[in-house]
């Protein structure tokens, strides 16, 4: 996964799937716990492959990282919904698995908490096409799943 | 060595069930028909119990049984008032009429009623417990019988539980008329002490009642019981001695090991008067005491327990409360208590106080009944624990 490059400050270079290369601090980048056992290993020279992560899940994810212990204590709250407020459900999405992938610390409450209350009061049609998922109930089984807790179905928004 | 694919597959099953967990009842009862396999995630013990503490932790409720009819009120700790969405799950509404909070564990309240039931007031499901054997077949009398139970749980397992508590009344001698040998006298004079003599525990994981081979550490006179409090899965009573030079105690039942304990009772709490209540996560004991200097007025008196010792440490939170007859609830963030006060018409209703003394809110539109056995404020949380077996 780690190949080599041009030697320079003690920063890490991180490659994503898109081809750019990111150069950020030992700080930063030990807070994606997948990557931490890649840090120890590498001098200057190497460049950590990230194969699904692209550049804009990155830099997202740098921002945050870098935004959040900047914020004073009482801004926190502020700096994450700030974060996450102009993110689209599929940019929501690709974040997510980012940050699964990467274990960014911190990071995976917050996405696991938006997408929480992005689709609390969606349909389970949006739902499952929002997570991929494929209907295996049979018709007779799913209207009698609906039927158990219909109240459940009310005030459930437009998809 | 794990595929890439593979390993992308568990890392989505993980953030899915991450943001599943998250999800607030409502939500989960809808997507229970996503796929099969998020149905089975919802029935999981160990995922009902994290989405319960995610939530518990958000925002204390309390649902509210009122003088009369189905529950209707859940207040939150910021004294929001929000209607519970009612679905009568009960077979017939003298149950509704009837019934009693005996408790609550876990989102799970405890139903006495003209039978016992389990019920989830967020998924509508209830459960009738079968008739603890003691009373099945019933007893010929039960003029000198007190029964007691207690609900809760062994918080290291996902399991219900009951306990049913037998008190055969024994006859002491009439201590009025000690000489008395007219009969109508005797019999006017009839002095029972209450000994518990039988033990039964249902599981709700088994669906059945054991009898349980115990005897209690003390001997006590039930006479004063009522149903155990729970906190931090043991249930506790206060014990009266069976005779004047017993010392008073606080019964136990670790619902762990389904053993009885005792620990002794704040010294300086000079009567029996007091009620348990859990504060910032301690077992507290407390009294609202009339101040007669000061007309209307009451001390709220707080004895907390130091946890695992038996460290009783008196506690000043709140200044004289005006009119608060009974206390039954203290939110556990923001310290303000739930009470009952009265309109002064024979009506009673709920209030809450904060600590500085004032009224924070009266909450006119809930008649309490102000002789209710059991407390009819209770801890709410949204669970979607099942209680079918299947």
């Amino acid at each position: 996964m780690a190949e080599k490059a041009s030697p320079s400050s003690n920063s890490i270079s991180l490659k994503t799937v898109d081809g750019k290369i990111f150069k950020v601090s030992p700080a930063i980048a030990n807070q994606m716990l997948t990557i931490q056992p890649l840090i120890k290993d590498s001098d200057s020279s190497t460049i950590i492959s990230l194969p699904d992560v692209a550049a804009f899940h990155l830099t997202k994810i740098i921002e945050y990282l870098e935004g959040k212990p900047a914020a004073a204590p009482s801004a926190v709250d502020a700096f994450e919904a700030q974060f996450v407020k102009d993110l689209s459900p599929e940019e929501l999405k690709g974040l997510l698995i980012a940050v699964g992938y990467l274990k960014v610390n911190g990071l995976v409450d917050l996405m696991a908490n938006t997408v929480a209350k992005l689709i609390e009061n969606k349909s389970v049609e949006y739902v499952r096409k929002f997570f991929g998922v494929v209907n295996d109930f049979t018709p007779a089984e799913e209207a009698k799943c609906r039927q158990e807790h219909a109240w459940a179905f009310d005030g459930v928004d437009e998809d | 060595m794990q595929s890439r694919c593979n390993r992308m597959i568990e890392i989505w099953d993980d953030l899915v069930g991450e943001i599943l967990v998250r999800l607030p009842v409502k939500s989960l009862l809808r997507f229970k028909c996503v796929d099969k396999r998020w149905n089975d995630l919802f029935r999981k013990p160990t995922f009902a119990n994290r989405n319960m503490k995610i939530h518990e932790k958000k925002k204390q409720r309390v649902m509210i049984r009122e003088r009369d009819g189905p529950p209707r009120f859940i207040i939150s700790e910021n004294d929001e008032i929000l209607e519970l969405d009612w679905q009568n799950p009960f077979p017939d509404d003298r149950v509704i009429w009837t019934m009693e909070f005996g408790g609550t564990y876990n989102g799970i309240f405890f139903i006495r009623s003209t039978n016992f039931y389990l019920w989830n007031p967020t998924t509508s499901e209830i459960k009738l417990i079968p008739t603890p054997p003691f009373l099945d077949p019933p007893p010929p009398s039960y003029t000198n019988i007190s029964t007691f139970c207690g609900f809760g749980g062994d918080p290291d397992t996902s399991d219900y539980k009951v306990l049913y508590i037998v008190s055969i009344g024994e006859q002491i001698p009439n201590q009025i008329f000690p000489d008395s040998s007219d009969e109508d006298d005797d019999k006017l004079a009839i002095v029972y002490t209450y000994l518990p003599t039988t033990f039964e525990l249902y599981n709700l994981s088994t669906n059945s009642w054991t009898l349980l081979d115990l005897v209690l550490p003390v001997k006590c006179n039930t006479n004063y019981f009522q149903d155990g409090f729970l906190f931090n899965g043991v249930l506790h009573w206060v014990c009266v001695g069976e005779k004047q030079e017993d010392e008073d105690c606080i019964l136990r039942f670790d619902f762990r090991n389904n053993q009885f304990t005792t620990i002794d009772l704040p010294s300086e709490a000079d009567d029996l008067s007091y009620n348990f209540a859990e504060i910032n996560d301690s077992l507290a004991y407390v009294k609202n005491r009339h101040d007669p200097s000061n007309w209307g007025y009451y001390d709220v008196e707080i004895w907390t327990l130091e946890q695992d010792t038996s460290c009783w440490t008196k506690k000043h939170i709140f200044e004289p409360l005006y009119d608060l007859l009974s206390i039954y609830y203290f939110w556990k963030d923001a310290p303000e208590l739930l009470g009952m006060c009265t309109r002064g018409n024979g009506e009673f209703y709920l209030v809450s106080y904060h600590p500085d003394g004032h009224i924070a809110r009266r909450f006119e539109q809930i008649t309490l009944h102000d002789r209710r056995l059991h407390d009819p404020v209770r801890k709410y949380v949204q669970s979607i624990a099942p209680l079918s077996l299947s």
